[in-house]
């Protein structure tokens, strides 16, 4: 199937906006001009904010003390909890 | 656009509700003491409000070197026009190199507001700041002494530094609760400067006929200890394990985001990025598999025990005592042992 020309296109799109507009359901499209916006400040090349640097997050274990999952060793994790004024 | 000084101040914008000041004024003073104090320059506090004496002193004694307050009876609540043209005024005025604001509501108000008025840049929600060199790639230009503006990104998967080289004042809004908040200097003096803001009624477009706050069910931030529950909990009916656990150390109620947007806590008890960034001294995750997002609220707990059915769960990572087993048998072993020693 041919691609369809600039012009085909661009007929297309006013044949559909005629309709969508008898119908009440056009919203108009504003433009840069419309809107007078200067783009210096638009986009990535207005942005006043660089990004230095990007750092994925890595998990860094430093290494946990296991606790069995036991009423003695809960019990003594408690304890050690306890006696060092964590708890209480 | 405000062209950068150099030599100018770093400010905190301090906030106030309801005549009470905000806690985040205070962690931005601590960070913003470091900043000025590696830029070598002053430590400024600006403060609206119907009543600000007593609330600039207190500035003070948290670091400010000097306080910007103004009063007007009509600004004892927050209203983002004569806020914003204030503050950005003040900016025009003094030429601040550096502006704070903390990530509160008020915050994420008023700080575009600001920042678009003055044309510069704004860098929304960071968990850090500090102060480094940069080099444009494309010039080659290198720059001394600017803001590093450190906040997560894409989820908190990344952290990203951000600058802005050339179009000042460098601004920023900050998380609370990621900063310490350092305890008041009474002795410590700096100069309160009181002004009349210039506004007209014109500036006042809404008037306010009813101010209603929602109290808080919860203050995590001031939490000494926090039990947290998280999806592996399974149920609302189940979360009472963790409401059970609570009460026997006096402790709060915490939940990660999945256990909230299951409706088995309010969520005013989420910690993490979209919740609440605690810093307790003992945090006891249950059923927390330990997102990043997460861990971004809680890894600096001086504490961190985990109970998770799942050894491979990221939140032992950041643990200092972890239990693999299952929490139904774990935390009434928990609660047994603590009734018996406390």
């Amino acid at each position: 199937m041919p691609a369809a020309t600039p012009e085909a296109v661009a007929a297309e799109v006013e044949k559909r906006a005629a309709a969508l507009a008898a119908k009440g359901l056009l919203i108009p499209q504003w433009t840069l001009d419309d809107i007078r916006a200067d783009l210096q400040w638009c986009g990535r090349d207005g942005s006043p904010t660089k990004v230095k640097r990007i750092q994925s997050v890595i998990l860094k274990g430093s290494g946990f003390k296991k606790v069995e999952p036991t009423k003695e060793a809960v019990a003594d994790m408690i304890h050690e909890l306890i006696e060092d004024h964590t708890i209480g | 656009m405000t062209e950068p000084n150099r030599k100018g101040d770093v400010w905190v914008i301090a906030e106030q509700n309801d005549g009470e000041l905000h806690d985040v004024s205070l962690e931005l003073l601590s960070k913003g003491r470091q900043l000025a104090d590696t830029l070598g320059v002053r430590l400024a506090a600006v403060l609206l409000g119907a009543k600000v004496q007593e609330h600039a002193q207190r500035l003070v004694q948290h670091g400010a070197d000097t306080v910007l307050a103004g009063e007007d009876n009509r600004l004892g609540h927050y209203q983002t026009n004569p806020f914003a043209k204030i503050v950005a005024g003040l900016v025009q005025k003094h030429r601040p190199q550096i502006v704070i604001f903390g990530a509160t509501p008020v915050g994420r108000d008023l700080a575009p507001r600001v920042a678009s008025a003055v044309r510069a840049g704004l860098t929304a929600d960071c968990t850090d700041l500090d102060i480094g060199e940069h080099v444009e790639a494309h010039t080659n230009q290198k720059y001394e002494n600017l803001l590093y503006q450190i906040r997560p990104a894409f989820g908190g998967n990344i952290i990203a530094t951000i600058v802005n080289p050339e179009r000042w004042p460098q601004m920023a809004t900050v998380r609370e609760g990621v900063m310490r908040m350092p305890d008041a200097d009474v002795k410590r003096r700096g100069q309160i400067t009181r002004f009349t803001p210039d506004l007209a009624a014109s500036d006042f477009a809404l008037k306010i006929l009813e101010h209603q706050s929602a109290v808080r069910k919860v203050n995590l931030k001031a939490a000494r200890i926090i039990v947290a529950g998280g999806a592996g909990v399974g149920s609302k009916e189940n979360f009472r394990l963790v409401w059970d656990l609570a009460n026997a150390l006096g402790a709060a109620a915490g939940a990660s985001r999945a256990a909230v947007d299951s409706g088995w806590i309010d969520k005013d008890h989420q910690v993490g990025q979209t919740g609440t960034t605690v810093r307790p001294a003992l945090y006891i995750a249950i059923g927390i598999s330990g997102a990043v997002q997460h861990r971004a609220g809680m890894s600096e707990a001086q504490k961190i025990v985990a109970i998770n059915a799942d050894p491979k769960a990221p939140i032992f990572a950041v643990a200092h005592y972890g239990i693999v087993g299952d929490l139904n048998r774990v935390v009434p072993m928990m609660i047994d042992a603590i009734k018996k020693r406390v």
